[in-house]
């Protein structure tokens, strides 16, 4: 178990390594500076700033400097907001990215297992019917819509939650809601699907004819299996929704890490780019590894490689 | 054994989500909510402030807050002229070099440091100062010796300002300047001070406690990505005229919840500099009571690379000019009531052509493809550029339309990212691309200016006359009679439009909606906002 960690966490800093490299040159070979802006800066004021901040040293100075401050987990200040680091940033964005994410995940996998196993209960009846329709609409319809909908209808209409803002724990539910309701439904599929094959399994089978309880059937056999899938799928999801949604943030007003992670971009703000990405990946890389481990918990019958 | 390890990880997850909720924080209470009588004004920005130091405010957010924060000799009035705020009275010389300002008697920092005519100097010493790596120090080139200074070829000692006294500010100029009292309005020339950021160093505007200014409010808390909160600042010189106690920025990027947070009485202003109201909800917007325009001084246009083998006729340049329906373009698509522009000053709204003149077009298009040799107008297609904007992507659809049914010429439009845009116009790889230019001051020739230099980076259309040169240089040498100096600019005005490397399509407004609690509230010609005027009800 030991050895197999060690190995995944090494593959895991190789894999930064590679990303910092390509996202490094990326943002370089990208047109545009950091102090573009539509009244000319004079040269001479520009090349005072591109000093100021390292910009006019050979790219490889540059690219040893980046990784130097990226091992002391130092990603420097913000070239758009002169006066935030990078670190200050993911602080501030992450909570609240963080916990909006967890929300929504609780939502998602709680409502999403419960209706997807009603469903395969009721294998071909309005129940099931129902779920499959409510789900292909929860996958298909883009957040961004579901987003405007359920504002119109909960904060402008009926009025009982805040349209937008991050003022307290209300302001946190409609956007949960709006996050989860994609991955919910597709939690919601998956455990219909993989449910119905293990309702129909030998071992099911067997425990329903030898005159165990339907209720003890489900959860001890089925839903037991059925469940890996979901727990395949819920590490880059975590990984995904915790780390920000750019499109509910903006549209919540929600002071998140999304917002950051994609505006930076627009505005070739180097170490904000940086930093958000290693940020990201690091979270996506443990996230993913975090879900490998919980297999062997969950399912005895995988080991991982290198454990006892 | 494995039960007990799952009902561990369970019980994390509440853990950390519990945490989350504590430190994940939710920015202090109610927007509303006034306690005794306080009054609380509550509006809202898009993004966080990009500069706290008012040295290196480029932009209209940082400009907001400085304005609030920050004091400076003068300030922007409605109309756009400079109004005293420091300064008790502002002296020039005839022939406008020479400035003295006259300090205000008991002006103090919010912190309660006495503000001396030493404090001026040494803040516009600061922004000019190539350490402190200020994108917007050419704003002090009007000031002898300032350019040198900046770009490490002169001394500080050189630049030509001097404290004569504690009261008395003499600043010499490069060249005679009538506008020089509203270029003092603006931010970067705003008083710090010295003992605060000496002893704080680059810090000083991190902490609301060192983030010290002598304007009327001063920062209480700055939430980032959440909201900025500013308290009135009772060290303020007019601080009896101030009715405002607590301004609340909230900071929400979408437009349209902004809006609908409006409509909830959640916000007590929508507008710029304080977000704008969005285009798709204009039509409804203008049906309010809550709706007002204010008149500004910018332009919207297109600007033509002069050196392309098409672009470069002027027949060419002015049929699409006359082509184009402004007035059908502000009706439906623009939708603010902006005015049709036929010239490129705001100031002058003068008519060079008139708009939507298809016959005139039509001629125009003829002799220029007569010139180049070119049979049909089918055979002519000219490329649009414009940074990715749901607003320019309309307007631009609805200009190679008005191309296509008036003229039958195709024109092709494309987008690019802002940053990259503004590199593909700097660097001429375009025929026609979308601009804006908003005023610095009330000086007409601000709109000219950029056009005298061929490869000026604002120029950008290579356009280059030497007879509209001499005009703005003759117009130059009568800042004393302005009326005069004005017919000039409009005389070398008439030659650019001549000539059309621009194509104006309006002039801006900035459209607001305002509740009905507020009783007063201005936005100045320029674009500015002073919470330190508005009142409530």
């Amino acid at each position: 178990m030991r050895r197999y960690i060690l190995k995944r966490v090494f593959a895991i800093l190789v894999t930064i390594f590679i990303i910092i490299t390509v996202t490094f040159f990326l943002m370089r070979i990208a047109p545009g500076s950091p102090f573009s802006q539509e009244k000319a800066i004079p040269e001479k004021i520009l090349q005072t700033l591109n000093e100021a901040y390292g910009l006019d040293n050979p790219w490889y100075i540059q690219f040893k400097d980046y990784l130097v401050d990226i091992l002391h987990f130092n990603f420097g200040t913000s070239m758009k907001h002169r006066y935030i680091t990078t670190n200050q940033m993911i602080g501030e964005g992450f909570p609240v990215s963080a916990l909006l994410g967890v929300e929504a995940i609780l939502l998602a996998v709680s409502i999403g297992l419960l209706v997807g196993t009603v469903a395969a209960l009721h294998h071909n009846k309005w129940q099931d019917y129902t779920m499959n329709v409510l789900a292909v609409l929860g996958i298909s319809v883009p957040s961004f819509i579901m987003a405007s909908i359920l504002q119109y209808l909960f904060a402008i209409k009926l009025n009982v939650f805040p349209i937008g803002g991050w003022q307290s724990f209300s302001y946190s539910l409609l956007p949960a809601i709006t996050l989860s309701l994609s991955p919910m439904a597709y939690i919601a599929k998956l455990t219909r699907s993989s449910m119905l094959e293990q309702m129909n399994s030998e071992h099911v089978k067997l425990a329903i004819a030898k005159g165990m309880p339907g209720k003890r059937v489900v959860f001890r056999h089925a839903l037991r299996n059925a469940v890996m899938p979901v727990v395949t799928y819920l590490g880059p999801l975590t990984a995904a929704i915790i780390t920000g949604s750019v499109i509910i943030e903006n549209i919540f007003g929600i002071p998140g890490l999304g917002k950051y992670f994609v505006t930076s971009i627009t505005n070739r703000d180097y170490p904000v780019i940086m930093g958000t990405t290693v940020f990201y990946s690091i979270i996506l890389l443990s996230a993913i590894l975090i879900v490998d481990i919980l297999y062997g918990f969950i399912d005895p019958r995988i080991k991982l490689k290198g454990g006892k | 054994m494995k039960k007990r390890w799952l009902s561990l990880a369970l019980a994390g997850v509440v853990a950390v989500s519990a945490a989350l909720t504590g430190c994940g924080g939710f920015s202090g209470g109610d927007g509303g909510k006034k306690a005794d009588g306080e009054k609380v004004f509550r509006i809202s920005i898009s993004s966080d402030i990009p500069d706290l130091d008012p040295a290196l405010v480029s932009d209209n957010q940082s400009a907001l807050l400085a304005n609030q924060v920050f004091q400076s000799l003068t300030y922007v009035q409605k109309d756009g002229t400079a109004g005293l705020d420091a300064a008790e009275k502002v002296e020039h010389s005839d022939d406008f070099v020479t400035w003295t300002f006259t300090l205000k008697d008991g002006l103090k920092f919010s912190n309660g440091d006495e503000i001396k005519a030493e404090d001026y100097k040494y803040s516009w010493l600061r922004t000019l100062n190539p350490e402190t790596a200020s994108g917007q120090a050419n704003r002090l080139y009007f000031i002898k010796g300032a350019q040198a200074y900046n770009e490490g070829k002169g001394k500080a000692e050189e630049v030509g300002i001097e404290a004569k006294d504690d009261k008395t500010l003499v600043v010499t100029l490069e060249k005679g300047n009538a506008f020089f009292d509203e270029a003092v309005a603006y931010p970067v020339y705003s008083v710090v001070d010295k003992k605060v950021i000496e002893a704080n160093g680059k810090e000083w505007f991190n902490k609301p406690e060192t983030y010290i200014g002598s304007g009327a409010y001063k920062l209480e808390s700055y939430d980032l990505g959440k909201e900025i909160v500013l308290k009135k600042n009772d060290n303020y010189i007019n601080a009896k005229d101030v009715q405002i106690d607590t301004v609340k920025i909230a900071i929400i990027e979408d437009e349209n919840t902004v809006y609908e947070k409006f409509k909830a009485k959640d916000l007590d202003f929508v507008g710029s500099p304080a977000h704008s109201v969005p285009t798709d909800k204009m039509d409804e917007a203008k049906g309010l009571p809550e709706y007002k325009q204010f008149p500004n001084t910018q332009i919207y246009w297109y600007k033509v690379n002069t050196k392309d083998p098409i672009m470069g006729n002027v027949h060419m340049r002015k049929a699409l000019a006359l082509a184009i329906d402004r007035q059908n373009i502000i009706d439906n698509v623009a939708k603010g009531n902006q005015i049709p522009a036929t010239g490129i000053i705001p100031q002058f709204k003068s008519e060079y052509f008139k708009d939507n003149d298809v016959e005139e077009a039509k001629k125009e298009l003829e002799l220029g493809m007569k010139e180049l040799g070119i049979n049909k107008p089918e055979d002519v297609t000219v490329q649009v550029k414009y940074n990715t904007n749901e607003g320019h992507q309309k307007i631009a659809q609805a200009v190679q339309e008005n191309w296509k049914k008036n003229l039958g010429i195709n024109a092709e439009i494309s987008n690019e990212e802002w940053k990259v845009y503004l590199d593909t116009l700097k660097e001429g790889n375009y025929q026609i691309g979308r601009l804006g230019w908003v005023a610095d001051f009330t000086d007409p020739a601000d709109f000219l200016n950029m056009y005298m230099y061929e490869d000026g980076e604002d120029n950008m259309t290579y356009w280059h006359s030497d007879e509209f040169n001499a005009k703005i240089g003759e117009a130059n040498k009568h800042f004393d009679d302005l009326n005069k100096r004005d017919a000039l600019l409009k005389e070398a005005e008439a030659i650019i439009m001549a000539d059309m490397p621009a194509i104006p399509v309006y002039f801006g407004t900035v459209n607001t909606v305002i509740q009905d609690t507020v009783d007063q509230l201005n936005i100045t010609l320029l674009g500015n906002l002073y919470i330190k005027d508005v009142k409530l009800k």
